[in-house]
């Protein structure tokens, strides 16, 4: 510890002043100083000890002579940064303020100094000071005269008194300063933490509402989601509808169509009797009334047809089937026996291809019977060829007539549009082409026409080359085992014209070998019961264990045999009695095929 | 076919009546014709039922198929499973085009399916045809 020993003595008379110079800061060691040393020795038992504590203590003493003086220095002296410690003062120290008021001022300007007022008797008793500062560490009383060894000890403790509370004060001050910061620090982090806090509150406002926006357009969505459930169940049920209405206005087209047939042909019949039996009483305008109503009911008739055909599209299950369109057109060409002059000519690019045989007629022709009804000239040329482009079979008719103008190149398609006049004086429908389109899309093709007035026309229409059979035979792969090949032949045929694919096998080790080959993947065996040399159960037996999937079904002249009991008995598929139509054929097929 | 067996024709519409027999008399036909309304008078008829006790047994069945109470199919199916009658050729003449109805009359064992053409020339052009042909046909008795 640091000891202050800046003093300030105050008196009137040099003299006092003196003796605490004397008394305080003893330039050598005076008598009295021993004297006090021998004090200290008679307490403090160490010796070196006395020395350190007797020749430690040196004190810078200033003085004053009077109240206002003393005031001055102290003020300066706090100024300065260097206050005393300690102050003496006299109580009478005339001129100016007296000791009593020069301590009250000191104890406002310098709170933490100490005090001793030395005093006579008679000046202020001390119950008088007492009552005057109240009872205080801070201010000590000495009766005069003085002993030179008080004040010694005096200035000693109290200036050490001093050092420690100014220590304690500045210590204290230190840890209040550190207090104080780390309050600060804390505030500060507080506020910080406050406003963290603050912002994860919004944030968490901003979440829940975020999270209450996305609960509504959950909701939202749900609703969406149910209402569009809803919208497609009656889209559903409104196609559902359409369909039965489209059904409907087939069936009615049908039967109306039909119904209408008998009255026509009744006027017609009758018109025709007319004409024959009285033609001489009608008169040439007569005559030609009657060749008129002809005329329109042989149209009406043509129409009739043709919406019938339309109809039928729709109305018949389609028979999806192996179709060489080289011998279906030629075939067609036949039947068809355009006039002298007209040639048909099919290319020798017409592929096979899988289609509704009876779709596929009334394409060729109503193609090849406009192009030889447009011709417009006695000679002419039909062409039918096909290009096969990757995933579509590219058919074209082709004809030298009179040809078609763009704008009418989309008309032409559609139902009950001609190019001239409709009054059935050619026979046109305006049917026609636009079943042709109507058949052609429903199997997934397009149809369009390329011509020039003039330079003839060109209808093209596409096939797609991945149409199935009709399922049910569903491409089934069906083997025949039967030593009569011609029996097998007719069976083969059968097979495929019921959509199956058919293979065939004479003899039992043939048959083995084909139901090992996994590629061939039968699905089903037609085997003959009466197989000249062969051991037919152990040939039954051999094919199920080959493989265990495959259906077998025993075909045979006689439905009640033995040989057809035991098989029954060993779990044979199904039993097929010979012979057999492609109708029984195919439901023995379909019941085995099905069977678990 | 002799000139003295029956036709049996079953046939609805009394236009297409009158049609064949102005047919038949174009053509001379002198075979009685004998006229039903529809299947299951035709039936009747063949079985002997009232009012057609003792009716001659006809050679040639011509037949319409769109009929009221039994259609023509119906009828074939009915006379192609009973052996007395099994024999006797049936002709179909329709005004159907449709292949179902074609398919199924030849399934079923007729001898012939015809559309009727709406020329009446044409028609009887056709009534000619079957005739001779049945005419020149030796039929079972």
């Amino acid at each position: 510890m640091k000891i202050n020993n800046r003093l300030l003595i105050v008196d009137d008379d040099q003299n006092i002043h003196d003796d605490f110079n004397k008394i305080l800061n003893p330039s050598r060691i005076t008598d009295l100083d021993r004297e006090l040393l021998e004090i200290e020795a008679s307490l403090f038992e160490n010796p070196d000890q006395r020395h350190k504590l007797a020749y430690k203590v040196e004190y810078s003493i200033d003085h004053a002579f009077q109240g206002g003086e003393a005031l001055e220095m102290i003020e300066s002296a706090q100024n300065e940064g260097r206050p005393y410690s300690l102050m003496f003062t006299d109580v009478r120290i005339p001129p100016g303020i007296d000791g009593i008021t020069l301590v009250k001022k000191v104890r406002v300007l310098a709170p933490h100094m100490q005090v001793v007022i030395v005093t006579a008797f008679s000046d202020y008793t001390w119950e008088e000071i007492t009552e005057i500062f109240g009872w205080t560490d801070q201010l000590l009383i000495l009766r005069k005269p003085v002993d030179p060894i008080t004040v010694k000890q005096v200035a000693l403790m109290l200036t050490k008194k001093y050092s420690s509370e100014t220590e304690l004060r500045n210590h204290r001050d230190q840890l209040e300063g550190i207090v104080n910061k780390r309050t600060e620090k804390l505030m500060l982090a507080n506020q910080r933490l406050s406003v963290e806090i603050a912002d994860r509150q919004r944030a968490e406002k901003a979440l829940q509402m975020a999270h209450a926006q996305l609960a509504a357009t959950n909701q939202d969505l749900s609703f969406e989601i149910m209402q569009r459930r809803q919208t497609e169940e009656q889209m559903k049920v409104l196609l559902d509808d359409l369909g039965t209405a489209n059904q409907e206005l087939e069936n009615f087209a049908y039967v109306v169509s039909h119904d209408l047939k008998a009255p026509l042909r009744a006027i017609h019949s009758i018109t025709s009797w007319l004409s024959e039996d009285y033609i001489d009483q009608l008169g040439e305008e007569g005559g030609e009334y009657i060749n008129d109503l002809l005329e329109q009911t042989r149209w009406m008739h043509n129409l009739i047809e043709g919406i019938l055909q339309y109809s039928r599209l729709g109305r018949v299950k389609l028979e999806m089937e192996d179709l060489d369109t080289l011998t279906l057109t030629k075939r067609l060409v036949d039947m068809l026996a355009p006039p002298e002059g007209i040639a048909i000519e099919v290319s020798h690019t017409m592929p096979e291809l899988v289609y509704d045989r009876t779709h596929l007629e009334q394409v060729f022709q109503n193609l090849v019977e406009n192009a030889i009804k447009h011709m417009n000239n006695p000679k002419g040329t039909v062409t039918i060829a096909c290009e096969d482009t990757e995933n579509f079979w590219k058919f074209s008719v082709a004809d030298t007539g009179v040809g078609i103008a763009d704008k009418h190149h989309e008309r032409i398609f559609k139902i009950f549009q001609t190019l001239k006049p409709r009054d059935g004086s050619d026979g046109s429908t305006g049917i026609g082409l636009s079943l042709v389109k109507k058949i052609v899309e429903h199997h997934g093709g397009t149809i369009w026409v390329e011509s020039e007035p003039g330079k003839g026309s060109i209808f093209y229409f596409t096939i797609p080359k991945d149409l199935k059979l009709t399922s049910g035979a569903g491409g089934y792969t069906v083997l025949t085992i039967d030593d009569n090949r011609d029996f097998g032949d007719v069976t083969t045929a059968m097979l495929k014209r019921a959509g199956y694919k058919p293979l065939y096998a004479q003899r039992g080790s043939e048959a083995l070998t084909m139901v090992r080959n996994h590629n061939l993947d039968i699905h089903l065996v037609l085997l003959d019961v009466n197989l000249p040399g062969e051991r037919i159960f152990d040939l039954y037996e051999k094919l199920r264990y080959l493989d265990a999937k495959m259906r077998i079904v025993a075909c045979t002249g006689d439905f009640m045999s033995e040989k057809v009991e035991k098989l029954r008995e060993m779990g044979i598929d199904g039993v097929l009695a010979k012979p057999f139509n492609i109708e029984e054929l195919n439901e023995v097929l379909q019941a085995g095929l099905v069977k678990n | 076919m002799k000139d003295s067996d029956p036709i049996l024709l079953v046939e609805d519409n009394k236009i297409d009546i009158k049609n064949f027999q102005r047919a038949c008399n174009r053509f001379g036909i002198n075979n009685p014709v004998l006229i039903t309304r529809h299947g299951e008078d035709a039936l009747a008829f063949l079985h002997r039922d009232v009012p057609y006790q003792g009716a001659p047994r006809p050679a040639l069945i011509l037949l319409d198929l769109n009929m009221p109470v039994m259609n023509g199919l119906e009828l074939i199916s009915v006379v192609k499973a009973e052996p007395e009658l099994r024999s006797i050729p049936i002709v179909v003449i329709t005004t159907s085009k449709e292949p179902r109805d074609r398919e199924e009359c030849y399934r079923l064992g007729v001898s012939g399916y015809i559309t009727k053409p709406i020329e009446f020339s044409e028609f009887v052009q056709a009534v000619g045809t079957i005739y001779n042909y049945w005419k020149l046909c030796e039929l079972p008795d």
